[in-house]
């Protein structure tokens, strides 16, 4: 088990080590003892407790926790939308900010603007770079045609069902090519079905992808079949309870692998992790 | 909803399983499929809304008439429907129609153009600088308050009995209408947290932000504004006329009135109502083709 692993990700290391020299340095992402506390109306409160972790280049990490434990919270902190109160933490070396190009961040909620077309949506992010118009709409199809919806670019919002919106989002967020997605419960607005087949299309989108990706969700399903390592978050004030490296094989279907006893396996592990969290609630 | 649910996800299925291209053409199919349905349905309102629309129109119209052939009420104070028609065509051959149009559609459109402007460009400003919206916002409230028609006379007094006083008249009365339902949509438009959230992640700046975000999310308010703002302008212009000034639309309406011309006076009425319609029906076209998102997401909220 432990062997497939490594060897996935020795691939991944030959893969990157062509891009950049990156697979033999830091982490994409460093974190050392990060607090957050917030001020409240009853308070000071403590969200999150100490949080240390190194993500590898072209790792995938997904993170699950009780409600309200800081998830998004700590992938704020990693997307620069939240500061922190102590403790390090860098991003490709550098302190984390928005807008970068080099990060990709996709919502919970589509977010798209209902006075522009889907191609328009995709392109949001290119023209606040200043990326000419010709080149801005070649990229926004070329997104479109990842997610499966090139013949819906001229489509507005009103006109695409829940799971196509949601694809476009993630269009927008793929269309800068970012090096590191951070993704906050992508799918937590969809119906069951629906997401179950936006969880297969990311897993496919994922198979090809250089980048690193890290993952906040409520889904440990989700967290299985998308993630090379699933870290669990306390309740709050929240710290790494637990990391699993899921040693399942590449390349993964959720179709197929949701059937198998080893992703049962992994499930019934997490969730006992999990479950005594979310119990004292 | 369940259906919308399950057509999206039948898309999703084409798309996952056959990557090939074939994805859409289902989830098309589904979507225009259902469109026409509700249009259809539409449709058969409409015909049923119309009918109900001119029966209670000729009832109206026609009580009136009766009531005044028999001299139940006096045509003289109420005017007769007929009269007033034959007296609206008259109104085309009078000599002085098209410069009294002329000067009252004048003072009308200018006024209207300063008050739009001006209206969304302070709001725009006070919802860019927090600091002007808290100084302000109470003092346009208060103005708003003054009864504008009591200060037609000073109008007068400043600007003189020419177009200049009624315009100033509109712009006191539709500026602060504009100014306020202004910053009402931009406010809505600005407390959207997903797009608050949006526009941090993509590292937007206060002014990009405000262009791309608020501006297009205000716009159908906007429009809805601006009819309002006609209408208004319309008034302003004539009660300023009617108050005291050389031609125009308003002056005619005093005229007949004080000489007790009923058919005339409604003529007249009758007139301004046309025109009105008929800008607000312009109005209506040109927010049609510049947002049929709009249009789109109104007929979603319908079907659902």
């Amino acid at each position: 088990m432990k062997n497939r692993a490594d060897s996935r990700s020795e691939d991944r290391q030959v893969l990157l080590a062509g891009a950049s020299s990156r697979a033999q340095g830091p982490g994409t992402i460093e974190a050392r003892d990060v607090r957050l506390d917030l001020f409240t109306p009853e308070g000071l409160l403590r969200v999150l407790d100490g949080i240390t972790l190194s993500v590898r280049p072209g790792e995938y990490v997904g993170v699950v926790g009780p409600s309200g434990s800081g998830k998004t919270m700590f992938l704020n902190i990693i997307a620069g939308l939240e500061q922190r109160s102590a403790g390090l933490l860098t991003v490709f070396g550098e302190e984390p900010r928005p807008g970068t190009k080099t990060v990709g961040y996709a919502m919970a909620r589509d977010g798209l603007l209902p006075w522009r077309t889907a191609a328009e949506n995709v392109a949001l992010s290119l023209e606040v770079w200043g990326v000419p118009k010709a080149e801005r709409l070649e990229r926004a199809l070329g997104a479109l045609d990842r997610v499966g919806l090139r013949k819906f670019a001229d489509s507005y919002r009103s006109q695409l069902s829940q799971g196509m919106r949601q694809r476009v989002a993630l269009a927008r967020t793929l269309v800068a090519n970012p090096q590191l997605l951070l993704l906050d419960e992508p799918f937590a607005a969809l119906d069951a079905h629906t997401r179950i087949l936006m969880q297969e299309m990311l897993c496919q989108l994922l198979e090809p992808y250089e980048g690193t990706m890290f993952l906040v969700t409520h889904d440990i399903p989700e967290a299985i079949l998308l993630c090379d390592r699933v870290l669990v978050f306390s309740k709050r004030p929240a710290t790494i309870k637990k990391e699993f490296e899921i040693d399942l094989p590449r390349p993964r279907s959720a179709l197929h692998l949701r059937s198998t006893e080893e992703f049962q396996w992994w499930q019934a592990r997490i969730w006992e992790e999990l479950a005594g969290e979310v119990q004292d609630q | 909803m369940s259906t919308a649910g399950s057509s999206g996800a039948d898309g999703m299925a084409q798309t996952v399983l056959g990557r090939e291209g074939t994805l859409s053409v289902a989830a098309l199919g589904q979507h225009s499929g259902s469109s026409p349905r509700t249009g259809r349905g539409k449709s058969g309102g409409v015909l049923l809304v119309w009918a109900t629309r001119i029966v209670f129109l000729v009832l109206v119209v026609g009580s009136w008439q009766v009531l005044t052939m028999n001299r139940t009420i006096n045509p003289a104070f109420s005017g007769e429907p007929s009269q007033i028609w034959s007296s609206f065509i008259q109104l085309f051959g009078s000599s002085t129609l098209a410069s009294d149009l002329q000067t009252t559609m004048y003072e009308t459109l200018t006024g209207f153009a300063i008050s739009v402007v001006l209206g969304i460009v302070v709001a725009y400003w006070m919802v860019r600088i927090p600091f002007l919206d808290r100084t302000f916002s109470p003092l346009a409230t208060a103005a708003n308050a003054v009864p504008r028609i009591a200060l037609m006379p000073v109008f007068i007094i400043w600007f003189g009995l020419g177009p200049d006083s009624k315009i100033f008249n509109v712009v006191s009365f539709v500026f602060f209408l504009v100014l306020i339902n202004s910053l009402g949509a931009f406010q809505q438009a600005q407390s959207d947290r997903d797009l608050l959230l949006l526009a941090r992640v993509l590292g937007f700046s206060e002014q990009q932000r405000m262009r791309k975000f608020i501006l297009p999310a205000a716009v159908p308010v906007l429009f809805g504004t601006m009819e309002l703002a006609l209408i208004y302008s319309f008034t302003g212009a004539i009660i300023g006329e009617m108050l005291g000034g050389f031609n125009g639309l308003g002056v005619t309406i005093e005229t007949d009135a004080n000489a007790l011309n009923t058919n005339g006076y409604f003529a007249v009425v009758l007139l301004v109502v046309i025109i009105t319609l008929l800008l607000v029906q312009i109005l209506r076209f040109i927010r049609r083709r510049l947002l049929r998102w709009s249009t789109l997401e109104m007929r979603g909220l319908q079907t659902m």
